[in-house]
């Protein structure tokens, strides 16, 4: 099993006595596409209520599991996207209140993201076309819907490849990766939406004067849980 | 043990009323907290101190102000000579005890604010106006104006106080719906708490969770997941897969082509499209791919299923750049190498 890679992301680089919910990456694993939702679905006014720009929620589905909820900060994710190519190059690694109630946490448990701007209400206004991520054959042709490929059509910025066209490279604290600007005079609707569900492969608390306690308490979880060096 | 301070005396002294000069006043860095807003300061050009500040005596030096650090910072900005004041005789414990108590007894009334600004609003005044007029932040006055979003039997509860200040914002944030269920709440108990609001909000909030799709939480190949990932054993999936793999590649050498030719010399900078838009590869990206056709003809082979021509030539053609063999039976019985 591989880790995520502790690199500087979107959002920062680890802390001492942190604990994090970590998806690893393998070559024996699923493709990153196969855990993304798309559509995205629109979260419930609801739940969206529950949540904050900061700081995850736990919510126990109708099955009875319990999952972590973690919106995404537009702060330091500006575009969903940023987000997703994070995780394909480095796993996925996000953090967890150390108080969090990790005896509900159980294989089954996911860790279900939310982002402001996962689905475009408006897309077809952008006129231009896209690739779904998920290939699905009922997405080549959507008219008013929504695929999440859209996602990668609506950068803000970057740094253009081929003069004239929309493709973009697009830097983020340790990768870049391609993508298309929204096309000029578009002004996008969005709505915040669930836009990926991951397992955990692990809970890894970085090593600090207070993480024997922290493991402690993580090892309440019925998921693997280690100490990692900074 | 050690004696307890005696906070508060015997008797409490009666603070005497007195217009005094602002110069009598301890200066500006002796005041702690933040300065006066510019909202603030034109409400005390507009109107003066409307509460007098509290001051006491000190041995020798200037008065020290128990309370209304704010509202003398602002009057020297303003430049009043003269403002009203308590003036206690006191010693400075209990001059401390009087700020606490003093900022204790000013704490907001966001239900009286919402009779006023409503009133206000009636008679025409903008937000802005209100602003303006009385120095409140304008973020400030729309979080008051929230409570406008009480349905009218709560804001009738507020005014009774059946429900206090703190939980009436709690549940101007709840739908209409939500805060019906708290006029039964007001009917059984006769009053609405914070904690039976928050309660109300939890079982809608459970409800909604409930509700979202099992494939939200699904494990991907399972039902809810549209695109699992192909079966090693699944020929067709793994032809389709080489015929994406086979698009890929060719698009990919063809733009890398086209980009070498006008970059000549830039082989590890170059970026190349796919059919999924640009990416920073350069060869070895693209070896992945060829990489990636290698193990599912291998597969088809292994499986005696038997490609389509087209694919299989136009596979060859695309490896050749990279001296990767293509030696395999297509559907037609040809022998392709």
């Amino acid at each position: 099993m591989a880790f995520p890679i502790a690199v500087d992301r979107g959002c920062g680089r680890r802390v001492s006595n942190g604990v994090y919910w970590e998806t690893g990456l393998s070559p024996y694993g699923r493709p990153l596409e196969d855990f993304l939702l798309d559509p995205p679905i629109r979260v419930p006014p609801d739940v969206l209520a529950s949540t904050s720009a900061v700081g995850v929620h736990l919510h126990q589905s109708a099955s009875g599991t319990w999952h972590v909820f973690d919106r995404i900060g537009r702060e330091f994710y500006p575009h969903v996207t940023d987000f997703i190519e994070e995780v394909r190059r480095f796993g996925l690694s996000r953090r967890l209140p150390a108080n969090l109630e990790f005896h509900r946490l159980t294989p089954d448990s996911r860790l279900v993201l939310i982002h402001d701007r996962a689905y475009i209400e408006n897309f077809d206004a952008y006129g231009v076309g896209w690739t779904c991520p998920k290939q699905k054959e009922s997405h080549a042709d959507l008219g008013p819907d929504f695929c999440f490929g859209g996602c990668w059509e609506d950068l803000e910025q970057g740094t253009p490849v081929v003069p004239g066209l929309l493709e973009v490279r697009r830097e983020m604290p340790s990768f870049e990766y391609f993508a298309r600007l929204r096309p000029e005079g578009v002004v996008p609707e969005y709505s915040p939406a669930f836009f990926a569900s991951f397992p955990c492969s692990r809970i890894a608390v970085v090593a600090g004067d207070q993480s024997t306690e922290r493991l402690a308490r993580a090892r309440k979880a019925q998921l693997p849980v280690s100490e990692v060096p900074r | 043990m050690t004696d307890q301070l005696p906070l508060l005396p015997d008797e409490t002294p009666a603070p005497v009323f007195a217009l005094v000069q602002v110069d009598d006043i301890e200066p500006d860095e002796y005041l702690v907290g933040d300065p006066p807003s510019k909202a603030f300061v034109d409400t005390v050009r507009q109107f003066g101190l409307i509460h007098p500040v509290g001051l006491r005596y000190t041995l020798d030096g200037p008065l020290a102000v128990i309370y209304g650090r704010r509202r003398v910072k602002a009057a020297r900005v303003v430049g009043l000579s003269q403002i009203p004041a308590m003036i206690w005789q006191c010693d400075v414990t209990l001059s401390d005890v009087l700020t606490l108590v003093e900022n204790e007894q000013r704490k907001r009334n966001p239900l009286a604010a919402l009779d006023t600004i409503e009133r206000l609003a009636e008679q025409g005044a903008t937000d802005e106006d209100i602003c303006l007029a009385v120095g409140m932040p304008l973020g400030t006055l729309q979080a008051q104006k929230r409570l406008f979003r009480l349905i009218p039997p709560l804001r009738q509860a507020a005014r009774e106080g059946k429900l206090l200040a703190s939980g009436a914002t709690e549940a101007a944030r709840l739908p209409v719906e939500q805060q019906t269920q708290l006029v039964q709440v007001l009917e059984d108990e006769g009053q609405i708490t914070v904690q039976a609001i928050r309660q109300v909000r939890r079982v809608r909030l459970e409800a909604a969770v409930q509700a979202l799709p099992e494939s939200l939480f699904a494990t991907p190949g399972a039902e809810g997941f549209e695109n699992p990932p192909a079966e090693p054993a699944d020929p067709p999936r793994v032809e389709s897969k080489l015929r994406r793999d086979l698009r890929e590649v060719t698009e990919e050498l063809e733009v890398w082509k086209a980009l070498v030719n006008r970059q000549q010399g830039m082989l590890n900078t170059v970026y190349v499209v796919t059919g999924t838009g640009y990416y920073p590869r350069a060869l070895e990206n693209i070896q992945t791919l060829v990489e990636a056709a290698e193990v599912a003809l291998d597969q088809l082979r292994q499986l005696h299923h038997k490609v389509p021509a087209e694919v299989i030539t136009g596979l060859s053609r695309a490896l050749v750049p990279f001296g990767v063999k293509v030696d395999t039976e297509a559907s037609d019985g040809r022998r392709i190498t």
